[in-house]
């Protein structure tokens, strides 16, 4: 029995399956909202808010059933290295540092503590959205050089200002919704949990 | 040498307050086929996991008592010296498969041996060799049917060469076709001197296997019976311990006669309905009819899986949009939208229909602009016993239950025409005749049914007429009555069409 | 989406061991922010077609080599012609960048089987944690889509349907009816999978072993000497050697 308490601390196959079974849900997710969001950057910039919102419930389902070191940190690896495979790998690396300080975060709370759970996914989809977009600013900056530096002339300075400021402005309304819809995404997970979850006992 | 003893075995789950096993005693001898069985929530699976070492070590609780498996103590060996020594297959065949390939599946438990890669080879080969199903070799897991998947699972534990083999209700999700040959395969590892423990609601084809047959109660071993004794016990016993039907050659219609309903009947009219399914036909020339005269409420449908009974449901009630022909109720052609409403659907996994926090709720969903909708919900709650649950939520409930709340939605919602898909897959003998009783009394409150199923014995309780369904069309139409219940018997225990087309190919 | 996922035999010619397939996505990801120039981008995907030729995926070579030509054709158009339409052009301009990905992305997907690419990320030594539960992930993708539309139908028949007016009349509950039913049942499937894992002995710990066993043969060398030496040679492309 001693040696079961030991054990718990740990993660099991339980938790494996668990987390394994709720990316493949937010890989697909993310598959999805990426090939319907991009049309055209100035929309896909908005995808990581809406992939916040909807993956905030199976984050905190993920948090309150595991419970243990890696709830956070391991399903965001595991999206990273599938989106990774599959070339985005400047995500890899930002769900990886952003998963460890969220981890960090939930379990200074012991997974207890909604606000740090809240904070912790905050933060997580932070990282999402830096490592998502990035390739995004650099490829329009090499577009705007490209286009100054050579082919048409006068007219694309005029355009390239109004990139700019859709770039600035987008670029900070996107951070904004994607921060707070993370924060809406938690607040519909707690909902859920406590309205489905603990009510059928299944937490 | 025992391979199981049980001595003195208690249990209860953690949170859980009534007893799972109360002071079990049990020695299986090695080689011996034992059969467990007895009501929904008697134990039996309960008696499974501790044979498997899922208890305690994956499912948490109290335990008193010793169990020991091949004279080795489970509480104390770890689970994986345990899957060296039992092989276990469970309910359903959708989640318990960890890869996407029947190969990386047969191969995934000497994996987790670390046997070396040619013994792997060797032994997933012999497993698809002994069991003879080579044509599943290297296929993808998503296009088996339920029956090939559960022959996968077997033979993945079969390749780990445990000696004991234990099996929970394996046969809950297949067709009687698919049962009988998960029958020949027991059969193949009895001969080899396996020793199984299978807990079953569905008993027939295991007959002449089994060695020994327990009937459990309340977490206790109530009663044993050698088969041949099994095949007299009269039916009121069979009803009065909730159990279903020992020999399906036995079974006949029932003798009470209903008196036709009292509300008036629907007409209903399918004419020539033909669906494509990605590029193939899947269905064509459907054509049946029912007049509110015929006094036929209850219809079954029947037919191999795979043979488009479900499709043609969800076209007939606007789930499905692409089709040619058309569907009529009271002589007028309805659109798939109208047939929407017009009809409701009860699927066949109750879980994917339960969207809200307490059984009244989830009776009032969708149903705002039902005329006295309290009082149909305070009705219908009570005809399906489940008026002491009303404020509970639908999850927490156990599987018979939730699967009368969807009926009970089914009841509630105006639809007129009202179709089920397996509505008896995974239930005991008692909560399959309870379900009969209530589409019974459904009926009798004008509702005309489709019930998609084979369970004959539930077919032969409930319905009084049967289609049938064979290589995309009806193939048979007929009244059921002691003349035609042969028939309906020689039609479920066919072979199907496309399980020959995949053999000779 | 089943096929998404492959079974591969080892034993051919152009079989690849996938963590040499691991080393060319990683170069490919640095590639695409070291490659600038649309020649230098049009070079790499000749190399990605050349490499799905090599592997036997000739249906997503001829896919990756039209989706190539027509974003390179619309953004010489799209800049061309100047003014807003070359504003529209920043999409096409990324998408054309991203060219060289799409050709990983039918690689990594079409020419490695799920358990190919457990077993070898098993053997570069990430921990089990990631292995399993990736393992997981990757059988269970294929069957979202499924799960989705059994609850659409489902809630079809329920009167709520999930259409675009009810999502933007009641989006809190729309999101909650989808939610709740998919969380509640892979919640259960993943305690019965796990239950099925531990009974066929996943729990035993050290190594695991591995129905085809990964090995580095000669052609895979070869194979990896050949993405090294493009990619320095599209390096020095880029920085003007040959220019």
């Amino acid at each position: 029995m001693e040696n079961n308490q030991a054990v718990k601390k740990k993660l099991g196959i339980k938790d494996f399956v668990l987390m394994g079974i709720f990316s493949a849900i937010m890989f697909a997710l993310a598959m999805v909202l990426m090939f319907i969001t991009g049309v055209t950057p100035a929309v896909y910039l908005f995808y990581p808010a809406i992939f916040a919102l909807i993956c905030g419930p199976l984050f905190m389902l993920i948090a309150v059933k595991v419970q243990k070191f890696g709830a956070f940190l391991i399903p965001s690896a595991i999206m990273g290295i599938l989106l990774g495979l599959m070339g985005a790998q400047t995500l890899l690396i930002t769900v990886i540092v952003f998963g460890i300080i969220a981890e960090l975060i939930a379990n200074s709370g012991k997974y207890q503590d909604y606000k740090r759970i809240s904070i912790a996914y905050i933060v997580l989809m932070l990282g999402f959205y830096a490592g998502d977009i990035a390739p995004i600013y650099v490829f329009t900056d090499w577009y705007i050089q490209q286009a100054t530096g050579g082919v048409a002339g006068a007219d694309m300075t005029y355009l390239n200002s109004l990139i700019g400021v859709a770039k600035s402005w987008l670029g900070a309304l996107s951070v904004i919704s994607c921060l707070i819809t993370a924060f809406l995404g938690t607040v519909i997970g707690k909902r859920i949990l406590k309205k489905h979850f603990e009510k059928a006992g299944l937490i | 040498m025992n391979a199981i003893e049980l001595k003195n075995v208690c249990f209860t789950y953690q949170g859980v307050k009534d007893t799972g096993l109360k002071g079990v005693n049990l020695d299986v001898k090695q080689g011996e086929f034992l059969l467990l069985t007895g009501r929904s929530g008697c134990g039996k699976t309960t008696l499974t996991r501790l044979i498997n070492g899922l208890i305690p070590h994956f499912f948490p609780g109290e335990l008193s008592g010793t169990v020991l498996v091949n004279g080795k103590d489970v509480q104390k060996a770890s689970t994986y010296e345990l899957a060296e020594m039992v092989g276990s297959v469970f309910q359903d065949p959708r989640s318990q498969f960890f890869t996407t390939n029947t190969i990386s599946e047969v191969a995934f438990g000497c994996e987790n041996l670390n046997l070396p890669s040619a013994q792997i080879n060797q032994r997933v080969s012999d497993a698809f060799t002994a069991f003879q199903i080579e044509d599943l070799k290297n296929r993808s897991i998503f296009s088996l049917s339920s029956g090939e998947k559960q022959k996968i699972a077997l033979a993945s534990t079969y390749a780990m060469r445990p000696g004991i083999y234990v099996l929970d209700e394996p046969s809950a999700n297949l067709d009687i076709h698919a049962t009988k040959m998960l029958g020949k395969l027991l059969k193949t590892l009895k001969e080899q001197g396996a020793t199984i423990i299978v807990s079953e609601h569905r008993l027939y084809y295991l007959m002449e296997l089994a060695d020994r047959v327990i009937y459990m109660r309340d977490g206790e071993l109530l009663q044993e019976w050698m088969p041949e004794q099994t095949l007299k016990l009269p039916e009121r016993e069979l009803v009065e311990k909730g159990l279903r039907a020992f020999d399906l050659d036995m079974l006949t219609l029932p003798e009470h006669q209903l008196p036709p309903p009292s509300a008036p009947m629907p007409a209903f009219a399918v004419k020539n309905i033909s669906i494509n399914l990605s590029g193939h036909a899947l269905l064509r020339g459907i054509n049946f009819s029912v007049a509110p005269q015929d006094g036929q409420g209850i219809i079954g449908i029947t037919g191999a899986n795979g043979v488009g009974k479900t499709t043609l449901v969800k076209c007939l009630c606007g789930l499905l949009k692409r089709q040619h022909g058309s569907v009529e109720v009271d002589g007028h052609v309805l659109s798939s939208r109208q047939r929407a409403r017009e009809m409701y659907f009860v699927m066949q996994d109750t879980d994917y229909q339960l969207f809200t926090e307490s059984v009244e709720d989830e009776l009032r969903l969708g149903n705002q602009k039902v005329p006295e909708l309290e009082a149909k919900i305070t009705d219908a709650l009570a005809m399906l016993g489940l008026s002491e649950y009303r404020k509970i939520h639908p999850m927490a409930l156990s599987g018979g239950q939730k699967q009368r709340v969807t009926i009970a939605s089914a009841a509630v919602n105006p639809a007129r025409i009202l179709f089920f898909d397996e509505p008896t897959s995974g239930l005991d003998g008692e909560n399959m005749r309870s379900v009969s009783k209530i589409l019974e009394a459904l009926n009798q409150n004008g509702k005309l049914i489709f019930i998609i199923s084979h369970d004959l014995e539930f077919l032969l309780n409930t319905c009084r007429r049967i289609i049938h369904l064979q290589n995309g069309t009806v193939t048979e139409d007929f009244l059921l009555t002691e003349k035609t219940v042969d028939k309906l018997k020689s039609l479920l225990f066919a072979e199907p069409e496309n399980n020959r087309q995949s053999s000779t190919k | 989406m089943d096929q998404s996922f492959v079974m591969t035999n080892p034993h051919r010619i152009n079989h690849i061991d996938p963590r040499i397939k691991l080393i060319h996505t990683l170069i490919a990801g640095i590639l695409l922010f070291i490659v600038r120039s649309n020649a230098g981008v049009l070079l790499n995907v000749a190399l990605m077609v050349a490499v799905l030729l090599f592997l036997g995926l000739y249906g997503c070579a001829v896919r990756l080599t039209i989706y190539t030509t027509v974003l390179y054709g619309l953004t010489q158009l799209l800049a061309f012609t100047g003014g807003m339409a070359a504003f529209i052009g920043v999409t096409v301009y990324i998408f054309f960048k991203f060219a060289p990905v799409v050709g990983i992305y039918y690689m990594m997907t079409k020419s490695i089987s799920a358990s190919e690419l457990v077993n070898a990320l098993e053997k570069i030594g990430l921990p089990r944690a990631i292995t399993i539960t990736l393992a997981v992930t990757l059988r269970f993708m294929p069957t979202i889509g499924q799960e989705m539309s059994t609850i659409k139908d489902s809630m079809k028949i329920r009167n709520i349907p999930l259409n675009l007016w009810n999502v933007l009349k009641a989006p809190l509950m729309m999101m909650e009816f989808v939610m709740v039913p998919l969380m509640m049942r892979f919640v259960k499937v993943a305690e019965e999978l796990a239950a099925a894992a531990v009974v066929r002995g996943i729990e035993r710990p050290g190594r695991r072993g591995a129905l085809f066993k990964i090995k580095v043969r000669p052609q895979d060398f070869i194979y990896l000497l050949v993405v090294i030496l493009y990619a320095v040679f599209l390096y020095f492309f880029e920085s003007g050697v040959f220019g």
